[in-house]
């Protein structure tokens, strides 16, 4: 597949000012300002293929959403390139926005008094949609994630979870190459994310779409990312498959034993216990020290076990790990 | 004493909080009073362009109406930063659903509602009248030390008790009916007819703001008897119209409470 | 390519008009209640004519003035632009960085969504004053080619004040709030454009400084279009300093976004 986006190098600073506490700072303030320099992007390179789903992840600050307002045409870099589709985004704003399609979960998007529907009729305009192919696709995606008859109601009445389907359409209506997705499962309940996620592979297989997703939520990149960058203190600490990820970093396992009696305390080479209730243990395994089959053999033989189950880390923990790491 | 004292450290860090806040967004705010300057001075610029071009209106000199309209800003300020900011603060929140916290705190709703609604602003407006009002009584010759500048005062604190209490009425409508904007809306451009002397109205227009709705408390009523004096007979019918609405609009604003209340929220 | 741009225009002039359509009960409100200052002038100025005892002051008849404020009611309606509030908003709560990954630029967005949203407004309240002003304030019908001309006019109007108001509007991305800015604005565009009193009550060389502002072609220039003020050539001539003022003002929004664009990115809304 051919690679669409070219990011070398970019870098990006900011200039803000910070106020203090209190009246007497605040009349300070009126007189006189102190400004901080504030590096968001440091030199950040990557490329990504047509049709990838990729993860964007780090702590807040780290310059996750400067990177994507940079791949959205609306942020000038301080320094650096950057090719997506063909086009320097910020340089042929017009031209390249038609190919690409943002999500922001937290900002609204969708005139608010008046119907989603408004809105796409609006879109379906604006960027060119023939008529045909307009209804093909929303009656496709509206089916797909069940809100046919909602997005008939005004923006302002939907609840979060309808919110963020509708958004997600309005990105999706005019086929865009890329779709930017920013914290979109935030809000959600399981089913509403479950249901996103679901719509999001349908259409990448479909379309070929290629997604670029910010979150925080590790479900999010579970399921839907099979490369993650993540990205810290404005530079790229991890740029790679989540699979080698887990082999680099998967030192431990976790096991989640229960038991047909009380749990008693017992001591075993590389093995920790990590919260106990009456009839549970949660034990977690370094896989250097002991390995699994020993382990439980270990259990099976001491104590009447019902139930093991034998699992991976979250993942939250393993990018804790990087984060660690790479403090700067 | 104790209560009072309360309420005054109350209102004073109220008042010390919404300084705080507004010069966060510093510009902002020297623009706002700014803003106030300049829609306030406007007036008494059109003053002058009617006074050099014409003789006037009558009954009333350059100075005698620069007077006149110093008192509207004054009193008009003062219900821009106490009263109507109040009756906003209710209208939006009874809009958002968080009006219940000004019925949960163990305190006067009402009052409650008053220290947390000061528009800071509206200082800007009401220190604006008092400058306009002491520089036509200086070109007028006319002294602070008496009795009319007191009969004066007493006036414009009738004033300042309309605007409270037709503000809280068109509160109170805000919970017995719906789209009290559009009361508020029909109030102020009545009210704007309180910017020139009653005299020049018809008989039927100046009984309705004397008696009916007592703007003239803001501005005719004060100025003329600064400069002419008053009977007995004159006060009492000015000011008694204000005792009335401040009743009425207390009356309907338990009422409206009650119903809140009782409403479930 | 124009009929692209025309078709952008139509539909998001139409967005314009559905959400005005949610606010009709306070045009109506607002076209209710208007006309009341018409009195308030009316009794005003009836008292001062009577005081001075001039049939025509600064070149007004008192029937005439009355007209004056009647037109000067209807043009308000025209010219009455929020979009420096909208912009403010969006900009606050972030749904501006969404108008900018549209492929329409934030102007036309903006203008065609104000034409939309204003179309609704101005018939409901421009039509009720029009009749009370002939019934009732003895507004005389122009001659045809006055009225036509009125109408022009005041569209032209009408872009003027927009441009200002939106290159006010720009002015969030560095203020964030503008209510301020906005209040004067509203004002000084008011009073020097003839609102309170025409301008003809002013000093000479203020009238002077005037026809080198933009001001006075926001109101006081259609009004006197209408009461055929102008000879037929000097209306024409009027009506090209409104559109070079329309195109001046139309530049300087130009210049102004662009470095409200480098602002925005800089800042990191």
């Amino acid at each position: 597949m051919a690679e669409i986006i070219h990011v070398k190098d970019l870098k990006k600073t900011f200039r803000t000012h910070a106020r203090k506490e209190g009246l007497f700072n605040a009349v300070k303030s009126l007189f006189h300002r102190e400004y901080q320099t504030k590096y968001a992007l440091n030199g950040v390179s990557f490329d990504i293929k047509e049709g990838e789903i990729v993860g964007f992840i780090g702590p807040n600050g780290a310059g996750k959403s400067t990177t994507i307002k940079a791949l959205a045409g609306v942020l000038y870099p301080s320094s650096g390139t950057m090719n997506v589709l063909g086009y320097t985004p910020w340089k042929d704003r017009i031209k390249y926005v038609k190919n690409i399609g943002v999500v922001f979960g937290q900002k609204p998007q969708l005139t608010w008094d008046l119907p989603p529907l408004d809105t796409y009729g609006l879109n379906r305009v604006i960027y060119d949609i023939p008529r045909d192919e307009f209804k093909k696709r929303l009656d496709y995606m509206a089916e797909l994630l069940d809100v046919k008859e909602i997005i008939k109601n005004p923006t302002r009445d939907l609840s979060l979870g309808e919110h963020m389907k509708c958004k997600l359409i309005n990105a999706l209506l005019h086929n865009p190459k890329l779709v930017f997705l920013d914290e979109p499962s935030i809000g959600l309940d399981v089913v509403a994310k479950d249901r996103m996620r679901q719509f999001i592979l349908e259409v990448n297989k479909k379309y070929k779409t290629t997604f670029i997703i910010t979150t925080h939520d590790m479900g999010d990149i579970e399921k839907l990312c099979k490369r993650i960058i993540i990205i810290n203190h404005g530079l790229i600490v991890y740029d790679g498959l989540i699979e080698k990820i887990k082999q680099k970093y998967l030192t431990h396992k976790h096991l989640a034993v229960k038991f047909n009696e009380k749990a008693r305390k017992f001591k075993l080479k590389g093995c920790k216990i990590l919260s106990e209730t009456d009839c549970e243990l949660k034990l977690e395994l370094d896989t250097h020290l002991q390995n699994i089959k020993n382990a439980i053999n270990y259990l099976i033989t001491n104590f009447d076990v019902e139930d093991i189950v034998v699992e991976d880390p979250p993942i939250e923990e393993i990018i804790q790990k990087i984060y660690k790491e790479n403090k700067v | 004493m104790n209560l009072l004292s309360k309420l005054v450290r109350i209102e004073l860090k109220s008042i010390g909080l919404e300084l705080s806040a507004d010069m966060a967004y510093k510009t902002n705010f020297f623009i706002k009073c700014l803003a106030v300057w300049t829609y306030d001075f406007v007036g008494p610029i059109v003053a002058l362009l009617i006074y050099s071009t014409t003789l006037g209106i009558p009954g009333w000199g350059l100075y005698e109406f620069l007077l006149f309209q110093g008192t509207v800003t004054l009193v008009f300020g003062f219900g821009n930063t106490f009263a109507w900011s109040m009756t906003y603060k209710v209208i939006e929140t009874v809009r958002d659903g968080e009006f219940d916290k000004y019925l949960v705190k163990p305190l006067n709703t009402l009052f409650y509602l008053f220290t947390e609604s000061i528009n800071s602003e509206g200082f800007a407006e009401i220190f604006a009248g008092c400058a306009i009002v002491v520089f036509a009584m200086a070109k007028l010759g006319l002294s602070l030390f008496s009795f009319n500048f007191l009969l004066y005062l007493v006036l414009v604190l009738s004033g300042f008790a309309f605007e409270m209490a037709i503000s809280i009425l068109v509160s109170s409508a805000a919970f017995l009916v719906v789209k009290s904007e559009a009361l508020m809306n029909l109030y102020f451009k009545i009210s704007d007819f309180a910017r020139y002397p009653l005299n020049v109205y018809s008989g039927g227009v100046k009984f309705f703001l004397t008696f009916i709705i007592p703007l003239g408390v803001s501005s005719f009523y004060p100025a003329t008897i600064l400069l002419k004096g008053a009977t007995p007979v004159l006060l009492l019918s000015t000011i008694l119209p204000v005792f009335v609405f401040c009743a009425v609009s207390i009356l309907l604003w338990n009422r409206a409470m009650k119903k809140y209340s009782s409403a479930g929220g | 390519m124009i009929a692209k741009i025309l078709r952008n225009y139509w539909a998001t002039g139409k967005m314009g008009l559905k959400v005005g359509l949610q606010y009709r009960f306070s045009f109506l409100v607002t076209m209710l209640t208007t006309p009341l200052a018409l009195f308030m002038y009316f009794f005003l100025w009836k008292s001062i004519y009577s005081v001075t005892g001039q049939e025509i002051i600064q070149g007004f008849t008192f029937s005439t003035l009355i007209e004056y404020y009647v037109l000067s009611m209807i043009v308000g309606f025209f010219t009455w632009c929020d979009v420096d509030k909208w912009i403010s908003q969006d900009v606050r709560h972030g749904r501006i960085i969404s108008a900018f990954v549209a492929p329409m630029s934030i102007l036309s967005q903006n203008l065609a969504f104000e034409v939309g949203i204003n179309a609704l407004a101005i018939i409901l309240e421009m039509i009720p004053v029009f009749l009370i002003g002939f019934v009732l304030f003895g507004l005389h019908a122009a001659p045809l080619f006055n009225f036509i001309m009125f109408f022009v006019s005041v569209a032209l109007a009408f872009l003027l004040a927009f441009f200002i108001s939106f290159n006010v509007g720009l002015s969030s991305f560095w203020l964030k709030k503008i209510d301020g800015l906005r209040r004067i604005r509203r004002t000084l565009i008011y009073f020097l454009s003839g609102g309170l009193i025409p301008l003809s009550f002013f000093p000479g060389w203020v009238q002077d400084v005037s026809h080198f502002l933009p001001f006075e072609y926001i109101r006081s220039v259609p009004i006197k279009i209408y009461l055929a003020d102008y000879s037929a050539l000097a209306i024409l001539g009027q009506i090209g300093i409104q559109v070079a003022w329309i195109v001046l003002l139309y530049l300087l929004s130009i210049a102004i976004y662009k470095r409200a664009f480098k602002q925005f990115t800089g800042a990191g809304v």
